[in-house]
């Protein structure tokens, strides 16, 4: 399986003597996955998006995007950050043209102009007298307009009312689905994370605490509720409830006797993991870097 | 056997591409400063023509002595000059601040620059073509304004009068040195706008920086090319355009030069005053002559231009630090 992003050992400090953002970060996404970008705030969402969209430089380490250097695949990868920058003198006309003269070589006009169509926004309005939902359907215009193999997206929903919110998901996701985009996506709607993705990474402190497939890790992890030895099994976290515990463990082997064993939900698995962050991590092989894999088999 | 002719290219005269983005993103600024060129050089025109005639009738109807030539067509002519040196005086500072506060420091600090960074515009491209565009449109409208402005100058009755070449105001608003300024403007602008990435820092720690070179460049230009020195009578006489800059007397006990001495000054009696002079052997005086002019402009613009280019080069690198 291809490989859309790869990261080695990657390092961003801002400033030499500031914590670092990302910190030994390793992980693979793997080509046509649509990944949830999950971790408190601060934890380098940001910064790692930003680095794979070539916006900012690591400090260390390695990252590749579509088997390219960092900027070095530009033309193919899509960015949308939260704040979504746009030029507020340009009509919505001129920004789609900006998006089509940068472009040169892969700027689908009809289908950018479709994506701002279905909003019936005036292609004449400037850009300042546009709301926020505006605002993002032309910034999505653009960055799938270049027609992306990958799709790096900061939170991109976060300031749209729900019914906005739905309704560009459903855009962009039909139009992933529809192209085999990979996307990488950061929020902390864990609902709308659920729905849309089908690969997780989990961002602490750094690095990645959790990464694979959602239904893998979900898997590999058990909700139990009862009383007895889980010593064999790793303990993400565990409290008190009646008069057991109840614990959301990694199973190693099956789950001894007296105790209730449930399938978190990725809303349960995920806090558990951001309420514990000494738990160790978790990366399915599909998701290690090549590095850290060749490191496994030897 | 037919052989295909090659399609006519049609002439293009639409911009595309970054340039487009660019000319799109600024065109109020840089229409603005098409605007005050062309004003500025129909008001030269004037000047040159009818404007320059009117002020010399107006100064040989004033030969009687004592007769001091003021207002009138004169001093409309001297006023509309000095108005339109104005935009090439400030066109080094308006270009810093037009690069380093909009066109980068503003860009940067909304994120529009990095919006356009993550379309098919590397950073580097990015700011090659944010430097390329202003410079070819303020170069294009320098060229003419200044040669315009040289030439009135030159050509009429202000270097004799109130305007010699080595006045500082009139040095750095003709010749080759103001289009070499605007240039080390627009490449100041880029460096701050690049380390600030803000707007107002960005305009203003370039303005700061284009200052200090303005002042450096009026405290030493003298001493960029070889002065020419007279002794005796000469000494007492330079040339009536000559930049005089140290004249004095040499002593006769030591034949050490005395320079700007004001010794005899407080002689109370013609007999004082002869026992004063009497110990001067001789007097020199040390001046750049008119036809040092250009040697001095061309250096001065050479020292900028190398100046400009390690500016570039730098602004380039801190870019480069930051985004690939």
């Amino acid at each position: 399986m291809n490989t859309a992003l790869e990261a080695t050992g990657l390092v961003k400090r801002y400033g030499r003597h500031a914590t670092a953002a990302l910190d030994d970060c390793s992980f693979r996404l793997p080509e046509g996955r649509i990944s949830a970008l999950v971790g408190p705030n601060g934890a380098g969402k940001s910064t790692l998006l930003a680095i794979a969209a070539g916006l900012l430089r690591q400090t260390s380490g390695q990252l590749r995007v579509l088997g390219a250097g960092p900027g070095e695949a530009r033309a193919r990868v899509g960015y949308l950050s939260q704040d979504k920058p746009l030029h507020p003198q340009l009509s919505v006309a001129d920004t789609l043209r900006l998006g089509a003269e940068l472009n040169p070589d892969r700027w689908d006009a009809a289908y950018a102009a479709g994506i701002v169509e279905q909003g019936s926004l005036d292609p004449r309005t400037k850009v300042r007298a546009l709301s926020g939902g505006q605002r993002t359907r032309v910034a999505l215009a653009i960055a799938l307009g270049k027609r992306p193999e990958l799709m790096l997206l900061d939170e991109p929903m976060a300031d749209l009312d729900p019914l906005a919110r739905h309704e560009l998901m459903g855009t962009l996701m039909a139009d992933a689905a529809e192209h085999g985009t990979t996307v990488l996506m950061s929020s902390h709607i864990v609902a709308e994370l659920a729905d849309a993705c089908d690969h997780l990474l989990l961002l602490g402190g750094g690095r990645i605490r959790l990464g694979g497939g959602i239904d893998d890790l979900i898997g590999a992890h058990s909700l139990v509720t009862g009383r007895g030895d889980l010593s064999k099994h790793t303990v993400v976290e565990s409290r008190a409830s009646g008069r057991g515990v109840t614990a959301l463990i990694r199973r190693d082997g099956p789950v001894g006797e007296g105790w209730q064993v449930q399938e978190p939900s990725l809303e349960e698995l995920l806090l558990a993991h951001l309420r514990s962050p000494e738990a160790p991590a978790l990366i399915t092989p599909s998701t290690a870097s090549t590095a850290d894999r060749t490191a496994v088999t030897a | 056997m037919t052989y295909a002719l090659p399609a006519p290219r049609r002439p293009r005269l639409r911009t595309t591409g970054p340039v487009w983005v660019v000319l799109r993103l600024h065109r109020v600024a840089l229409w603005t400063w098409t605007a005050v060129v062309v004003a500025s050089v129909l008001v030269l025109l004037w000047l040159y023509g009818p404007g320059a005639d009117a002020a010399l009738r107006h100064l040989a109807a004033c030969t009687a002595p004592g007769c001091e030539p003021v207002g009138g067509a004169w001093g409309r002519y001297k006023d509309l000059y000095e108005l339109t040196a104005a935009p090439i005086a400030a066109a080094p500072y308006a270009a810093t601040i037009l690069m380093g506060g909009i066109c980068i420091g503003r860009e940067l600090e909304r994120g529009t620059a990095q919006l356009m960074w993550a379309q098919a515009l590397s950073p580097a491209r990015w700011l090659a073509t944010t430097l390329a565009v202003p410079t070819a449109w303020f170069t294009a409208g320098m060229v003419p304004l200044v040669a315009l402005h040289h030439l009135v100058w030159s050509s009429g009755p202000l270097p004799r009068r109130d305007l010699p070449w080595h006045d500082p105001d009139l040095f750095a608003t003709t010749g080759t040195l103001p289009l070499t300024r605007v240039l080390l403007g627009l490449a100041l602008g880029a460096l701050a706008g690049v380390l600030y990435r803000r707007a107002a820092t960005g305009g203003l720690a370039g303005i700061a920086v284009l200052l200090v070179t303005g002042v450096l460049g009026m405290r030493y230009r003298a001493s960029l090319w070889p002065t020419a020195t007279d002794t005796g009578l000469k000494a007492l006489r330079p040339p009536s355009d000559a930049h005089v800059l140290e004249h004095g007397a040499v002593l006769r006990s030591t034949g050490e030069r005395i320079g700007n001495n004001w010794a005899c000054v407080d002689a109370d009696s013609a007999a004082d005053l002869r026992r004063c002079t009497e110990q001067f052997k001789d007097f020199w005086v040390t001046y750049h002559p008119a036809s040092h002019y250009w040697p001095i402009q061309l250096l001065e613009s050479a020292v900028v231009l190398a100046l400009t280019g390690a500016v570039v080069a730098v602004a380039f690198r801190v870019l480069r630090k930051h985004a690939p």
